[in-house]
């Protein structure tokens, strides 16, 4: 028989059982859930890192990996916000507050907020993609000695489209921070800046002295975003990205995720410019 | 414990006895296909086959329950799906396909994430291997890191005809040995001799094929004109992965309402078009050729950086159940001359078979 | 190598020189003699090992659907009448395609040949000898009669004189006669085929390769089975559920199946599936007295309606 020192009784694949505490609407197709680990124990031991995972289920639909939105220093609940895609996300947009999902994790690497500790971080974020690097913007205003300083340039195509409006006030108050949104096509009540979210931080030109930045969001704006942190000096070891290819199982087993030789729920979902540009797979 | 003689007759009785203490697995010939079977008292395996269908489903099962849930007034309840206890034993099993099990050990038992089902399953089977009296034409282990008499599993056998050298391996091994201590008879340093004969005469019936190194190969990723002819014929079905002992690649649905269901864990194949599609519509391997460059690289580079050895044990299953006859070893010749950066104009002919390639590329 | 082989290759070397078509889609020899394999030729040295022998069982035009370049094809006539189904279809352009059209005698059946000879799994040779088929195993010459191993299928092949090509290589063969392998009782009513059934495929894997070598299954990697977003099988993948895989199969190719065999030829498990879509192509040229693969402007009959069919049902 193969050796097995011990065997988990209870199988990686099955989840804890979670409640929906608040539904938020964001935008016409994302919501963000706050949802609550029913058993204790399991709560407790869930202490996710910035720019984590967890595979939410709605039993009879499937289960989907979605990123943490929520700061680990917000212990009362998780965020999670999610664009309605598929099979999966369609159901939990029918769950409101007191309906019951599973949760599995938190899986990931996340970000490697320890070794950012005293650089200034810029945070580029498009569409739905602000969601999992809101987890650092607030775990950073959260542990705000410990970083230098906070530039966020965040854009969608409409107003319509922003996430996290109801952050955007709070955020602005930050000490040494500055928030930059902006949209690709405003409306009439639209008073802030209009283009694409590159052109704004192209224009705001920060420096790549001590700096780390992260970008989230659709392939082609992170494209565009790269040569304009590139044109800015910023070097690959610098730029940091979290990839949000097709996951199944988030544990390593399945084979959905393999890129290369690394697996996107273990070795990332979060990687540097640096580290992607050694890994050759299709993205 | 030292190696052991017993005699065919013995050997049947041995199975016998077997089947009355656990589930006994061996191959059977049935008429459309080989695979294997639940032994009863009295049936007679054919031990002289290589199935066409390997033992893998009977550890790392086509459709596995994980769990079944329930609503109910507090809740969802979740109920994990149990093993039946009970010890089996795959019987003839052939050193590759044993070896397979060492390889998916290592992602489902040895990781820091095993997999429970699969774990259990696997500590409640011994392996008695039965090492190779011939290769096959297709038979090509000797190049990916095993060998026709290569001692994996729990007990080993080789046939002498007439009579069978039987070594423990592992305390389970031993155990199953000594509680039919009477059927054994010892065994001398000629016999011991014997086995390496036939070990070296049927590994020298495989040609050694030149396998490029992991790194070489992942490079080789970039080349995709090296990769769409390859590809060309392949049909994108999911036979190789099915029959592949190591294939491990899987899927995890629900079956019922929102409820009351299961949820399953099933095989899934990176050769269908759907295996990496995401929900929004985005799917990075859309062509087919890029899924088999995903098979190839991952079995022959990918695995090997991550735990070490190559994802494949040369049973040669695929080559003879693909629909269009698609020889992997085209790919470990081709890929090794393409990695050496030599002009592809023409690559020559597998070593021992005097056969012409059939995919060249240019 | 025959002469009908010299035939096919100096026809392809003639064409890729010519710059006329970019590639030739042919058979090339496989690790075994008695297993043909698809074979892309774009070079006169491709081109020098195509073959073509009675062990050709694939059927090559599953592979123009999803080409854009101007290619040849080596069509037997299964491969002739797939092509004017995917015409009939408009699944491919015929400006796109220059047949080569073969004189088929027949394919060997590798089950009816091993009964008869035994495994063919370390043949070293494999040829036709005036009416045999023989297998060298081992040093060993192992003959059987072609009549007793041919395809049940190629039994019942009409298309040896009239095979839809530009282009005609050697005499149009005799159609073999023979016995058919499987038989069907006479009075098999539901139960025994669904006895039948049950029993076959429960060997069924799923792996889908009978889909993927049918020619007229192009849905391919659309297929409505493994749809992520409508759920038409449970994962459970039990027998029910299969035969609903296969019964949903036949279905869709109903009235567009040729009955090539290139389904059963693929399944790993040697299902023997044309059984069933003959039974629906009985069906279907029962109803609509139509034949597939003989016109090219002729759509199958259940892709429209006739006018006289809906007036008909009151609708």
């Amino acid at each position: 028989m193969a050796s097995i020192e011990t065997i988990n009784t209870t199988s990686v694949l099955v989840p804890a059982t979670a409640t929906i505490l608040e539904v938020l609407d964001e935008t016409p197709d994302v919501k963000t859930f706050r949802v609550q680990i029913d058993d204790e124990q399991a709560r407790e031991n869930f202490k996710q890192k910035p720019g984590q995972v967890a595979e939410l289920s709605v039993f009879g639909a499937g289960e989907s990996v979605i990123s943490i939105t929520s700061s680990p220093t917000q212990t009362d609940y998780l965020e999670f916000s999610i664009k309605r895609v598929g099979v999966v996300t369609d159901a939990i947009h029918t769950l409101t507050s007191g309906d019951k999902i599973g949760i599995r994790g938190p899986y990931g690497n996340g970000f490697p907020v320890e070794n950012w500790k005293g650089k200034n971080l810029i945070i580029i974020g498009g569409g739905i993609g602000l969601a999992p690097v809101r987890s650092v913007l607030n775990y950073a205003i959260d542990n705000r000695s410990d970083y230098g300083h906070i530039a966020l340039f965040y854009g969608a195509r409409t107003p319509q489209d922003l996430v996290f409006k109801w952050e955007y006030g709070r955020w602005s108050q930050v000490k040494d921070a500055e928030v930059h949104l902006t949209v690709d096509c405003g409306d009439d009540t639209w008073k802030d800046n209009v283009g694409v979210v590159g052109a704004i931080v192209k224009q705001v030109n920060p420096s790549p002295e001590n700096a780390i930045a992260l970008t989230c969001g659709p392939p082609i704006m992170i494209k565009f975003v790269l040569q304009d942190l590139f044109g800015m000096n910023f070097t690959p070891e610098q730029i940091y990205t979290t990839l949000e290819g097709k996951m199944q199982c988030c544990v390593g087993l399945c084979g959905r995720c393999n890129i290369g030789s690394k697996y996107i729920c273990k070795d990332g979902p979060v990687f540097s410019l640096a580290e992607l540009n050694e890994i050759h797979g299709d993205f | 414990m030292a190696a052991k003689i017993i005699s065919s007759d013995n050997l049947q009785t041995w199975i016998n006895k077997l089947t009355a203490t656990c589930e006994v697995y061996a191959p059977s010939q049935g008429k459309e296909v080989s695979l294997f079977k639940q032994v009863k008292e009295g049936d007679k395996p054919a031990l002289n086959i290589l199935t066409d269908i390997p033992p893998k489903g009977l550890i790392f099962k086509q459709v596995e329950k994980i769990f079944s849930y329930r609503k109910n007034e507090d809740g969802i309840e979740i109920k994990q799906a149990e093993i039946e206890p009970g010890r089996r034993v795959i019987f003839g099993i052939r050193p590759c396909d044993a070896r397979s099990f060492t390889l998916t050990d290592k992602v489902f038992v040895h990781s820091d994430m095993p997999e429970t089902h699969y774990a259990k399953r696997r500590q409640q089977t011994a392996l008695i291997t039965l090492a190779c009296n011939d290769a096959c034409r297709t038979c090509f282990c000797t190049s990916v890191g095993g060998s026709p008499a290569e001692k994996v599993g729990d007990v080993w056998m080789m046939d002498f005809g007439g009579r069978y050298l039987v070594e423990a391996l592992t305390p389970v091994g031993e155990e199953i040995i000594r509680a039919n201590d009477d059927l054994f008879s010892k065994s001398s340093p000629e016999d011991e001799a014997e086995s390496l004969r036939i070990a070296e005469r049927v590994a020298s019936k495989m040609p050694v094929l030149e396998i490029a190194s992991a790194k070489l190969l992942d490079e080789l990723f970039t080349n995709e004109e090296f990769w769409v002819r390859l590809s060309e014929k392949c049909l994108s079905c999911g036979a190789c992965t099915f029959l592949c002992p190591t294939c491990y690649c899987f899927d995890v649905r629900d079956q019922g309402s929102a409820n009351s269901g299961d949820r399953y864990r099933g095989w899934d194949s990176c050769m269908f078009y759907q295996y990496n599609r995401a929900a929004g519509g985005h799917n990075p391997r859309e062509q087919h050729w890029k899924r088999m460059r995903q098979r190839m690289l991952h079995k022959f580079s990918y695995f090997v950086t991550q735990y070490g050895n190559i994802d494949c044990v040369g049973c040669g299953r695929c080559i003879r159940s693909c629909p269009v006859s698609y020889d992997l070893r085209d790919f470990l010749a081709t890929s090794a001359v393409a990695v050496a950066g030599v002009d592809m104009d023409f690559v020559g002919e597998l070593p021992s078979e005097g056969q012409p390639r059939t995919c060249d590329i240019k | 190598m025959n002469k009908l082989e010299k035939q096919i290759q100096e026809k392809a070397i003639e064409l890729l020189e010519k710059g006329e078509v970019s590639a030739v889609i042919g058979w090339g020899q496989s690790w075994n003699p008695t297993k043909a394999t698809p074979l892309f030729a774009r070079d006169r040295k491709t081109a020098e090992k195509l073959i073509f022998n009675p062990f050709c069982f694939n059927n090559l035009s599953v592979y123009l659907p999803r080409l854009n370049e101007k290619v040849a094809i080596l069509a037997k006539p299964c491969e002739a009448r797939s092509i004017v189904a995917l015409l009939a279809e408009g699944k491919i352009n015929r400006e796109n395609i220059y047949i080569i059209g073969l004189a088929c005698q027949g394919i060997v059946d590798i089950g009816k040949l091993e009964t008869a000879i035994g495994s063919i799994n370390e043949a070293t040779e494999a040829r036709l000898e005036a009416d045999s088929v023989v297998v060298e195993v081992d040093g060993e010459a192992k003959k059987a009669a072609f009549a007793d191993v041919v395809l049940d299928n190629c039994l019942s092949c009409k298309q040896q004189d009239k095979t839809y090509c530009d282009v005609m290589i050697g005499e149009p063969a005799q159609v073999p006669t023979g016995k058919a392998g499987l038989i069907v009782p006479e009075d098999a009513d539901a139960t025994w085929w669904r006895t039948f059934w049950a029993k076959e495929f429960d060997r069924c894997i799923r792996c889908y390769a009978c889909r993927e070598a049918c020619p007229a299954c192009y849905c391919r990697d659309n297929c409505a089975v493994q749809s992520l977003r409508e759920r038409w099988t449970s994962p459970r993948l039990d027998a029910k559920e299969t035969l609903m895989f296969h019964a949903l199969r036949a279905m869709h190719v109903a009235g567009r199946c040729i009955e090539c065999g290139a389904c059963e030829l693929a399944c790993p498990m040697d299902i023997p599936l044309t059984l069933l879509h003959r039974q629906v192509g009985d069906a279907v040229r029962r109803l609509f007295n139509f034949n597939v693969g003989e016109k090219a402007d002729i759509r199958p009959p259940l892709e429209f309606f006739l006018k006289e069919e809906l007036e008909k049902s009151g609708r």
